[in-house]
């Protein structure tokens, strides 16, 4: 394992590192989380009949965007993306660029919670106020989060594992009254239509992001790759399934083609009182979820708040990040309006992080290796660079390792 | 050169501890306070192992048949605490100083320390021996109930009577005194402190008259009940052997299963006034040292006055009000034995209870007839088991969550059936449960309490007669009767009594939690519950190591790995040697011996 250089996180927040499958479970339950609300309609609307690919494309997409994130994360073992950014683009861009996550992933987590709390009270505990499930969701999830990143990242495992089986399982016992005509035809809007669909989706992988901030706890550095390839496969994978059980069981845009919507509707009463006996186990995995989306969310924040501030305290930071989701959940008037702002607000305007970032940080990545190699500029650690790297003799010429 | 120094090549410093006097001893600071004899050893070892002391017998018989005078070797262990606790400066500077050759002053500063004679539990008997020098005063002292009284009288005070009976009277001194001597282990001691230390603990002291040295000799009267089964762990198949209120015996119950040389008992006192003794077991050149350290470490904290044997398993758990076990207590012999040969490290001392650390789920979940039957049967069983912790810890709040909460989530039948039960009941389904639940803990304690004769018969007819009588008169419903009889075998099925506790007492605040916000503050709650239990460290391992970290090399962790294919150690424990049997063969061989043994043809690796 390569060390890291200079301060970073691990320094002022003393918490320990983690392995592969930490990370991997702590991005997945962050990405799906919020699968179980307004995604499948959200998804169906914009695919039709071919909403189900839309994950799994999008999520090749995906992919090749982190693609440049976690190559200049290897570069810079140790350090978050903020502090990369420091180092590569100076302290007003790191600033800019870490308090737009900031605001995204609050924004979003806030408006998650809402929606997660509005579901639980519509279905759950209807005589139970809205204000008491989100501050019960945030003060879990803030608890949850002050016991540290290796606390976080088992409990991650515990839920990956069992909302992953859970999907599965829900999937698999409904398959036998699944209407596969549901997915004629193939490319549902037309295929032009969808490649724009796939492109203009990815924001549904905006949470992908948070491998900035877990690359400096993981044990390998070569796992930054690996954890965000699998928990980017994954997420797809389950994201797909649970749009393609939503698209199979219920009426989606593509209902307009039924010529009996009330035999339609017999089915779904029938179909709901067999979830209705079974949704305890899913009640109990989506709000686990749904609440370490919470502390996932206020973890995220604390090291972004210490990243643009430099407020070194992981406490005060998950405070202030969970009384912040807390308030902004409590904002919405209602449900549709959280939904409203999360899908047409948050995820379409997070594009200008999610391609800018990454993309931005690996040219300037390049250009200072660049001038490494033609000895212009600094060394690494601010040392001037060595005469001797451009004497052939002495082995200059060739790439550093 | 001192004569016997050759012994440090063959007993291990650690073996015998050294003592310091006179440290203020900090509570919770390890080695903490002021020696007043800095680096002087002290001849009588007081926290030797018997194993050790019997080795340097055996070593000094062999020496030119020169009896007597063992040479205490040099130890390089750190010093410990006073075992004597806070006293004053003079009092400390007694305890430090030599004894005099005056016996009649011996005798008055051991009176004194021991504040006879108001303290009648002091014994001195005095004896006039005759020898080449002429007559000589020897003076016995001893505690009273502590001494063996035949073995005093058998071995120290009718040999010194035999000399008076010779024609031509021989030397006797401190140098010689150990040829006249019947009792196997005896040492030398030159400070009161040694003395003081033997008298307490149940040995005799010999003054001679004239010597700067005194006799302590092994006379020490241990009664205790026989080697029998297991109450709390009891087996249809294995052994039916279980751990009794002795440590010697404790020790060899190990060691019979476990006969390697490698096997290290390690003796220490805790407590600053009342010493228990405390063996810390392992396997040199398997355990992981890091483990050996810590628990010493942990032991010389303990800075309360008396450590009752029982208490030791307070003193290691760490999260003081999470009620997590971090230990595995057992009353198993053949269980410890395979827990040590796999790596752990057992806390022995005179109580029934053996503590293991470091603890896992896994282990605490694990019964030693896990190892006795088939793999498959026995996965079945140990499944069940984990069902059992979650039955118990939920079984009563879900209950009281769907029927106060979310009753559309239960057949329609079931829903009227429970519903027209409720219907005579006046109180909510929470408080129905609770107190249901409080009556059959009143059951079980009572059951524990009352004699051992009518105890099960109580804990029968009182559940029966109880929840019967509670439903005629409508104070519960038949259905909560019934899910608490249920939580109620969950806890006894639980193979742990540490964890059995916990689960009970946790189930409490669930059923508080599922009142208050039904299956989301269920949910909830068994978010912090498991945020907490991974938390739990036993000598810095996770707790639920290793599920979580997962550790995919061990097959024996949910179900019960094939016995053929447990050829390793757990890896997540960092033994020394991780493979067992082959690649070991001295104590392979010895354990294949064994017939006892918990798991047959795994060589070293022993699981229970």
């Amino acid at each position: 394992m390569r060390d890291r250089p200079g301060r970073g996180v691990l320094d002022h927040f003393g918490h320990g590192r983690i392995d592969m499958l930490s990370v991997a479970s702590v991005l997945l339950i962050y990405t799906v989380a919020g699968a179980f609300l307004a995604f499948p309609t959200r998804v169906a609307k914009a695919g039709q009949t071919a909403a189900w690919t839309i994950p799994i494309f999008s999520g090749v997409l995906c992919i090749l965007w982190l693609a440049p994130l976690v190559y200049v994360l290897g570069k810079h073992p140790g350090k978050t993306v903020v502090e990369v950014t420091r180092d590569l683009a100076g302290k007003t861009s790191a600033f800019v660029f870490g308090l737009a996550f900031f605001v995204f992933n609050t924004a979003m987590i806030a408006s998650e919670a809402r929606q997660l709390s509005e579901a639980l009270a519509t279905v759950v505990v209807p005589l139970t106020p809205i204000t008491f499930i989100v501050f019960t969701i945030c003060a879990t999830g803030i608890y949850v989060a002050l016991k540290g990143t290796e606390i976080l990242g088992r409990l991650s495992i515990v839920t990956a594992v069992g909302t992953t089986l859970n999907v599965v399982l829900l999937s698999a016992l409904t398959f036998h009254a699944w209407r596969l005509d549901e997915i004629y035809p193939l490319l549902g809007p037309g295929a032009l239509d969808l490649a724009k669909v796939y492109g203009l989706n990815q924001p549904m992988y905006l949470e992908l992001l948070a491998i900035g901030i877990l690359a400096p706890y993981l044990r390998k550095i070569p796992d930054i790759g690996k954890s965000t390839w699998v928990a980017g496969v994954l997420s797809g994978v389950i994201l797909s399934l649970v749009t393609l059980t939503c698209q199979m069981m219920f009426p989606y845009p593509s209902l307009t083609r039924v010529h009996l919507p009330f035999l339609r509707t017999i089915r779904i009463i029938y179909l709901s009182r067999f979830l209705q006996r079974f949704d305890v186990f899913f009640v109990v995995l989506w709000l686990s979820a749904g609440t370490l989306l919470v502390t996932i969310g206020a973890w995220i924040d604390a090291h972004l708040i210490s990243g643009v501030t430099g407020l070194g305290s992981y406490r005060m930071g998950v405070l202030i990040s969970g009384a912040l989701v807390l308030v902004g959940a409590l904002l919405f008037p209602s449900m549709t309006e959280a939904i409203v702002v999360h899908s047409q607000v948050i995820r379409p305007y997070s594009l200008f992080l999610m391609y800018g970032w990454p993309f931005t940080l690996l040219a300037l990545q390049l250009i200072k290796e660049k001038k490494r190699r033609t000895g212009g500029g600094s060394g690494p650690n601010g040392h001037p660079p060595d005469p001797s790297s451009r004497i052939p003799e002495c082995g200059g010429g060739r790439k550093t390792p | 050169m001192p004569p016997f120094s050759f012994i440090k090549k063959f007993v291990k410093p650690q073996w015998i501890r050294p003592f310091s006097l006179g440290r203020t001893g900090k509570p919770g600071i390890p080695g903490g306070g002021e020696d007043i004899v800095e680096g002087k050893h002290l001849e009588r070892p007081p926290y030797a192992t018997p194993d050790a002391r019997v080795a340097e017998r055996a070593l000094w018989s062999a020496s030119d048949g020169q009896w007597g005078r063992p040479a205490r070797p040099d130890s390089k262990s750190p010093p410990r605490r006073s075992p004597f606790g806070a006293m004053s400066h003079e009092k400390r500077r007694i305890l430090a100083s030599d004894i005099s050759r005056s016996i009649d002053k011996n005798l008055q500063v051991i009176m004194d320390i021991f504040h006879a004679p108001r303290n009648a539990g002091l014994i001195i008997r005095g004896i006039e021996v005759k020898t080449d020098r002429g007559a000589v005063r020897v003076a016995l002292l001893y505690m009273e109930g502590l001494i063996d009284g035949d073995t005093v009288k058998r071995n120290l005070i009718a040999p010194l009577n035999r000399l008076n009976t010779l024609d031509k009277p021989v030397r006797f001194d401190s140098e010689t005194a150990f040829q006249h001597i019947g009792e196997a282990q005896v040492f030398t001691a030159r400070k009161y402190s040694q003395i003081t230390m033997a008298l307490v603990e149940g040995e005799c002291v010999i003054f001679i008259d004239g010597e700067q040295e005194a006799l302590t000799a092994d006379t020490r009267s241990v009664k205790h009940r026989q080697v029998e089964e297991s109450p709390t762990e009891a087996v249809v198949r294995g052994p039916h052997e279980g751990f009794v209120e002795n440590l010697r015996e404790n020790i060899a119950l190990i060691r019979r299963r476990l006969a390697t040389p490698d096997l290290v008992a390690e003796r220490h006192m805790v407590g600053a006034r009342g010493h228990t003794p405390l063996v810390i077991a392992y396997l040199e050149g398997v355990v992981n040292p890091k483990f050996v350290d810590e628990i010493r470490r942990a032991i010389d904290s303990i800075s309360a006055d008396l450590v009752p044997a029982g208490d030791i398993t307070t003193w290691f758990q760490p999260v003081k009000w999470f009620p997590f076990p971090t230990y595995i207590s057992t009353e198993r012999p053949d269980r410890v034995a395979a827990m040590i040969a796999e790596g752990h490290v057992a806390l022995v001392n005179d109580s029934p209870n053996v503590l293991l650390l470091p603890a896992t789920i896994i282990g605490l979940m694990n019964s030693a007839e896990d190892y006795y039957v088939h793999p498959v049967p026995a996965s079945m069983l140990r499944l069940i088991r984990y069902l059992a912790f979650f039955v118990t810890l939920y079984s009563s709040a879900m209950y009281v969550a769907i029927t106060t909460f979310h009753p559309e989530m239960l057949p329609t039948e079931l829903m009227f059936a429970i519903a027209s039960a409720r219907e005579v009941v006046p109180f909510p389904a929470a408080l129905e449960v609770a107190l249901m639940e409080v009556a059959f803990e009143l059951v079980r304690e009572a059951g524990v309490r009352i004699p051992s004769v009518i105890g099960p018969t109580i804990g029968i007819v009182g559940a029966v007669v109880l929840g019967q009588a509670a439903v005629q008169a409508s104070i519960v419903s038949p259905i909560p009767v019934v899910v608490v009889a249920i939580a109620g075998l969950g806890s006894c099925a639980i193979p742990n009594y540490d964890l059995s506790l916990f689960a009970r007492t946790m189930k409490f605040l669930l059923i508080l939690v599922a009142a208050i916000f039904g299956i989301p503050g269920l949910t909830l709650a068994s978010l912090l519950l498991m945020a907490e239990i991974l938390s739990v460290r036993s000598l810095g391992q996770p707790i639920t190591a290793p599920i979580i970290p997962f550790w995919r090399k061990n097959l024996d962790n949910i179900i019960v790995g094939p016995v053929s294919k447990l050829n390793k150690r757990p890896g997540f424990l960092r033994p020394q040697e991780v493979r067992s049997g082959r690649e070991n063969p001295p104590a392979g061989k010895q354990l294949s011996r064994n017939e006892d043994r918990p798991s047959a043809g795994k060589g070293g690796e022993g699981h229970a």
